[in-house]
C-alpha cells in the first residue's frame, strides 16, 4: 500500500509553519467530528482538494492517484455505517428499503454519508499536511515552537529513515528463509514461530543499528550545550498569522452559512 | 615532526561488563599531526579502541577501564562526550547508520548547530565542507539517494563542519566498492595536514602510503608494535601473516622477492617500497631488474591469476550451459526504473563464476533473479538446469514461477550476504542439522548417525567445532559467516551462489573460506560469488559477469577482463596493484 509521502514543490501550503499548520488541521478537524450531517465534510473536503491542488500547487492527477485506492476503503465504511446504524436506531421515520430485520432509512443513509465523507475530510486534510510538509521542517518545528525535547526530534528523525530499510531487511530475511528450507507451514503455532524467527533477526538489526546512530549522534557533539542553534528557519512568520485568520474566518463563514440553510446539525442526537 | 602528542594511552586497559578484557595495557602517545593505521585481526578491539577516543566508552558503553588517556589534555573517564567530541570525530563503517537527517545540508549542519554556531556560519561551513570531499552543490541532495561512497564522504564532510582536531576512521571503506573505496582514500590522503588521523583499515592497497606510523594490535587486545610502515612492512611481516591482516600487494610481493633471493634490498634503509612510485623507482634502478620482473610474473600466474579452469576443461569436455538468461530484465516498482535491462548470458556447468560490479549495478538482484527468488519481467528468458539429473531443463516460463523457484533451490544453494539472515535455530549445531532435515524431507537419504557424522564434519571443517551450543547471534563477525556458509555448503547443492562471501572478513577468514569453495568446485560444483573484490575475482574465477546501472557490460573470462581496460574504468572496477606495477615496470624495460 502506498502511503502519503512529502512531495517538494513552492507554494503556500509548503511554506507555513508546520506547526501553525497541524494546530489549524487539528481544530477544523476537532470542529467536524462534532457534526452529524453529510453536507459539512463533503464542503471542508472540497476546501481540502482546492487547497492542495491551488494553495499546495499539486498536481490533480497526483491527487487521485493518492485517494482512488482509498475509494474503496471509503465505500465500505459508508456501507457498513448504514447498516450498523439500522439496529442501533429507535426510531425509523422514512423506510427506504427493507428485507426482515434489514431496513435502511433515511437517517442510516444520511449517517453512512456522515461517516463516510468525515473520513474523506480527514483524508483530505491528513494530505494535505503530510504532502506539503518537509518531515525534517515538521520534526524542527516541534522542537523550536512545541518545546519538544530536541533528543526526541532528532531520534524520531533518525528512526524515521529506518522504517524503509527495516521493511528491506524483513523481505531480506523471508527470502534467506526460503532458501534454508523453511516452508510456510500453516496454523498458530507455525505461525508463531514463523513470527519469533523473523522478529529476533529484525530486532537485532534494529537495536544495533539504534545504538549506531546514538553513538553517531553523540560523536557529532550533541547536547553540547542546552540550547542549540538551526540551519533551517522554522519560525513562525506573517504568513502564517495572515494565513490562520483567513483559514479561521473561511472556515466560520462555512459553518454560518450551512446553518443559515438548515443543514448543519451537531450531535448524534440531531439523526434521531 | 612536532612531537607534541595529543592523545595518550598510559597502560589503558579496557573490559565490557561481561568480562573480555578488550583492551589490554595500552600505552601509545599519538602525535599532533600524525596519521596512524591501527591494524589487527578483526574483532582485536580496534573499533572500541576508537570508541575511547571520544569518549563513547565509558560513558555511553558500560565497561571497565584502567590507566589512563588523555585527549588533546583532558583525561577521557572524567570529560563528557559532549566535550570530547569537538576534539575527536569518528567517521563509522556503516554509512548506513551514523546519519540522523535525511537531507546532506541538515546532516552536515548537526554538529555545528550543537555548537550553536551562528545560521550564516553554517552554511558556509557547509558549503566548505562539501567542497573539500568534491560534492559541490550537492547540499540538498537526500542522504538515502546517494552511493555508498557518497554517503562516507558527507559522513566525512559532517566531521569537517565540526573541524575536530582528531579525525578517527573506523573502516570507513569496507561497506564500500573499488571506486568508492579510492575515493575516500583519496579525500583522507588529502586532509589537511595539521589533522591527526587515526585510521582502522584493512584495504591497504588504497591506504598504505598515507600512514605515518602503523600500530599492531593482536587479537588480546595489546598493541605489540608501533613503527613506520617501511619497518612494519619489513621487520614485522610474519607477525602480521601470523595475525592473519590483509597484507598490501606490492610490499608483501616486493618482500617475497628479496626472501627469494636474500642478496637484495631495496633502498638505503633496507625498506621495502609501499606503492607503486616507489617501486618502480626501486626496480628500474635495481640490478635486478629483469629477475624482478620474471619473479613478479611467476607470481601473477600462481597467485593473482590464479584461478582454477573450468573443471570439465580439464576433462576435455565441452561445457554444459547450466543457467541460461535471454533478455532479462527486472524492476522493483512493476513499471518504472529498470533494475536490470535486457541481460543475456550464459553460464556453463563448472563454471566459477563473478557476478561484479559496483554498489547498487544489479549483482544480488541478478542472483536473487536467477534462483526464482524475485520473478523477472516479461519476456525475459531464464533455464536453469539441473546438473544432477539427466534430463529436464527448469525452464522459465513453463509452469508456475512457484514451482520452478522449488525446483531451482532443490539444487541450487545460496548464502546471502548478511548472515545474520538466514539463522532460523537457537545454536550452531541446530542450524547445520536443520539443513539436514530439509534435505531429508524431499529425498529420505540421511539417518541420524550420519546426518550427525555430516554435521560434526561441517563444524570442523568451518572451525567452529567449540561453538557448538552458542546462539548464532552471539558469535563473531567471522565465525557467523562461516556458520551462514556451513548451514549451506551442508545441504550439498550442486550450485552454489554466494552474496559478498568475504564482506568484512580478514585474510585468514577470507583464505579459509575460498579454499573450502575451491575444494567444492574441485568435486564438480558449480560456484557464483558476488563481489567487487578484485582481487578475489581474479584470483578464484575463472569467469566474470561484469553489471553498470543494470546492464551486462562484460561476460567472459577473468583474463581476458584484464585487457578491457575501458570496462574497468566504465564499471570503477580495478586491477591488482602487483599487475600494475608490473605491467608498468616491463613497458619501462621495453623501452
Amino acid at each position: 500500500m502506498q502511503f502519503f509521502e512529502y512531495i517538494e514543490r513552492d507554494s503556500v501550503m509548503h511554506s507555513l509553519n508546520p506547526v501553525v499548520k497541524l494546530v489549524s488541521i487539528f481544530l477544523l478537524m476537532l470542529a467536524v467530528t462534532f457534526v452529524y450531517e453529510p453536507y459539512t465534510p463533503l464542503i471542508f473536503s472540497v476546501l481540502a482538494f482546492l487547497q492542495i491542488i491551488i494553495m499546495g500547487r499539486i498536481p490533480v492527477r497526483e491527487v487521485f492517484k493518492m485517494i482512488l485506492p482509498l475509494i474503496l476503503v471509503l465505500a465500505g465504511i459508508t456501507i457498513t455505517s448504514i447498516i450498523a446504524f439500522n439496529t442501533a436506531a429507535e426510531i425509523t421515520p422514512a423506510v427506504l428499503f427493507s428485507a426482515g430485520r434489514f431496513i435502511i432509512t433515511v437517517n442510516s443513509v444520511k449517517f453512512g454519508l456522515t461517516i463516510g465523507l468525515r473520513t474523506l475530510f480527514f483524508l483530505l486534510y491528513s494530505m494535505l499536511f503530510v504532502i506539503t510538509t518537509d518531515p525534517t521542517d515538521f520534526i524542527i518545528s516541534l522542537i523550536r515552537q512545541l518545546r519538544l525535547p530536541a533528543r526526541v526530534g532528532f531520534g524520531t528523525l533518525a528512526g524515521y529513515r529506518f522504517v524503509p530499510l527495516l521493511g528491506e531487511e524483513y523481505r531480506s530475511i523471508h527470502q534467506a528463509h526460503r532458501i534454508r528450507g523453511l516452508r510456510e507451514d500453516k496454523g498458530a503455532v507455525a505461525k508463531f514461530r514463523r513470527f519469533r524467527k523473523y522478529a529476533v533477526p529484525l530486532m537485532v538489526t534494529a537495536t544495533r543499528k539504534a545504538q549506531r546512530v546514538a553513538i553517531a549522534m553523540d560523536s557529532k557533539c550533541f547536547y553540547a550545550y542546552p540550547e542549540r542553534t538551526y540551519l533551517r528557519e522554522v519560525k513562525i512568520r506573517k504568513i502564517d498569522i495572515i494565513y490562520s485568520i483567513i483559514f479561521g474566518i473561511v472556515c466560520i463563514v462555512i459553518f454560518l452559512a450551512l446553518r443559515n440553510y438548515g443543514l448543519l446539525a451537531w450531535g448524534y442526537r440531531s439523526l434521531r | 615532526m612536532n612531537k607534541r602528542p595529543v592523545i595518550s594511552f598510559n597502560d589503558f586497559s579496557f573490559s565490557y561488563p561481561e568480562g573480555d578484557t578488550v583492551l589490554h595495557k595500552i600505552d601509545l602517545e599519538i602525535y599532533e599531526g600524525e596519521r596512524i593505521l591501527i591494524l589487527g585481526p578483526s574483532g582485536c578491539g580496534k573499533s572500541t579502541l576508537s570508541l575511547c577516543l571520544n569518549g563513547i566508552i565509558p560513558h555511553l558503553i558500560d565497561g571497565r577501564i584502567s590507566g589512563s588517556l588523555k585527549v588533546s589534555g583532558m583525561e577521557t573517564s572524567g570529560t563528557p562526550v559532549s566535550v570530547l567530541s569537538q576534539k575527536a570525530g569518528i567517521v563509522f563503517q556503516d554509512p548506513e547508520s551514523q546519519f540522523c537527517m535525511l537531507r546532506v545540508d541538515d546532516e552536515i549542519a548537526f554538529g555545528p548547530e550543537n555548537l550553536k554556531k551562528e545560521r550564516s556560519l553554517i552554511i558556509k561551513e557547509i558549503h566548505d565542507a562539501l567542497s573539500m570531499v568534491n560534492m559541490d552543490s550537492c547540499e540538498k541532495m537526500l542522504l538515502n539517494h546517494l552511493s555508498g561512497g557518497m554517503k562516507q564522504r558527507v559522513a566525512l564532510a559532517a566531521l569537517l563542519a565540526i573541524s575536530q582536531p582528531v579525525m578517527i576512521f573506523d573502516e570507513p571503506t569496507s561497506n564500500l566498492d573499488p571506486q568508492g573505496t579510492y575515493e575516500v582514500a583519496e579525500l583522507i590522503r588529502g586532509l589537511p595536514s595539521e589533522k591527526t588521523l587515526v585510521i582502522i583499515e584493512h584495504k591497504l592497497d588504497y591506504f598504505i602510503d598515507i600512514f605515518d606510523r602503523i600500530a599492531i594490535m593482536d587479537s588480546s587486545g595489546r598493541i605489540i608494535a608501533v613503527d613506520t610502515p617501511g619497518e612494519i612492512l619489513t621487520g614485522r611481516e610474519q607477525v602480521l601473516k601470523e595475525l592473519g591482516v590483509w597484507l598490501p600487494q606490492i610490499p608483501k610481493y616486493m618482500n617475497k622477492f628479496i626472501k627469494s633471493t636474500k642478496h637484495i634490498t631495496f633502498d638505503s634503509h633496507g625498506q621495502v617500497p609501499l606503492n607503486i612510485t616507489e617501486a618502480k623507482k626501486a626496480v628500474s634502478s635495481s640490478p635486478f631488474a629483469g629477475e624482478i620482473i620474471s619473479f613478479f610474473s611467476r607470481m601473477i600466474e600462481e597467485e593473482i591469476l590464479a584461478a582454477p579452469p573450468a573443471y570439465n576443461i580439464e576433462s576435455n569436455r565441452k561445457p554444459d550451459p547450466l543457467i541460461t538468461v535471454k533478455k532479462l530484465k527486472f524492476s522493483y516498482d512493476g513499471s518504472g526504473k529498470m533494475a536490470l535491462k535486457d541481460i543475456s548470458l550464459t553460464i556453463n556447468e563448472g563454471d566459477f563464476i563473478a557476478i561484479a560490479g559496483q554498489n547498487g549495478s544489479g549483482k544480488t538482484t541478478l542472483a536473487k533473479i536467477l534462483i526464482g527468488l524475485l520473478e523477472p519481467g516479461p519476456g525475459s528468458k531464464i533455464s536453469f538446469r539441473n546438473p544432477a539429473a539427466a534430463t529436464g531443463h527448469s525452464k522459465l516460463p513453463a509452469g508456475s514461477f512457484r514451482a520452478r523457484t522449488e525446483d531451482v533451490l532443490d539444487f541450487t544453494g545460496f548464502v546471502f550476504q548478511n548472515p545474520e539472515h538466514q539463522f532460523l535455530e537457537d545454536t550452531v549445531y541446530d542450524e547445520i542439522i536443520f539443513g539436514l532435515k530439509s534435505v531429508n524431507k524431499k529425498r529420505n537419504i540421511l539417518n541420524d548417525t550420519l546426518m550427525e557424522r555430516k554435521a560434526e564434519d561441517m563444524l570442523k571443517l568451518m572451525g567452529l567445532e567449540d561453538f557448538k551450543e552458542r546462539n548464532p547471534f552471539s558469535l563473531s563477525q567471522g565465525q557467523k559467516r562461516r556458520l551462514s556458509v556451513a548451514s549451506i555448503l551442508v545441504m550439498d547443492h550442486q550450485v552454489l551462489i554466494l552474496d559478498e562471501p568475504t564482506f568484512g572478513q580478514d585474510y585468514i577468514n577470507t583464505t579459509g573460506l575460498m579454499d573450502i569453495l575451491v575444494e567444492h568446485h574441485r568435486n564438480g560444483k558449480t560456484i557464483i560469488i558476488i563481489t567487487h573484490d578484485m582481487n578475489l575475482i581474479f584470483r578464484y574465477c575463472n569467469k566474470v559477469a561484469v553489471l553498470k546501472n543494470g546492464t551486462l557490460a562484460y561476460s567472459g573470462y577473468t583474463r581476458e577482463l584484464l585487457y578491457r581496460e575501458d570496462i574497468i574504468k566504465e564499471c570503477g572496477l580495478d586491477v591488482p596493484p602487483l599487475l600494475k606495477l608490473y605491467r608498468q615496470v616491463k613497458n619501462d624495460a621495453a623501452l
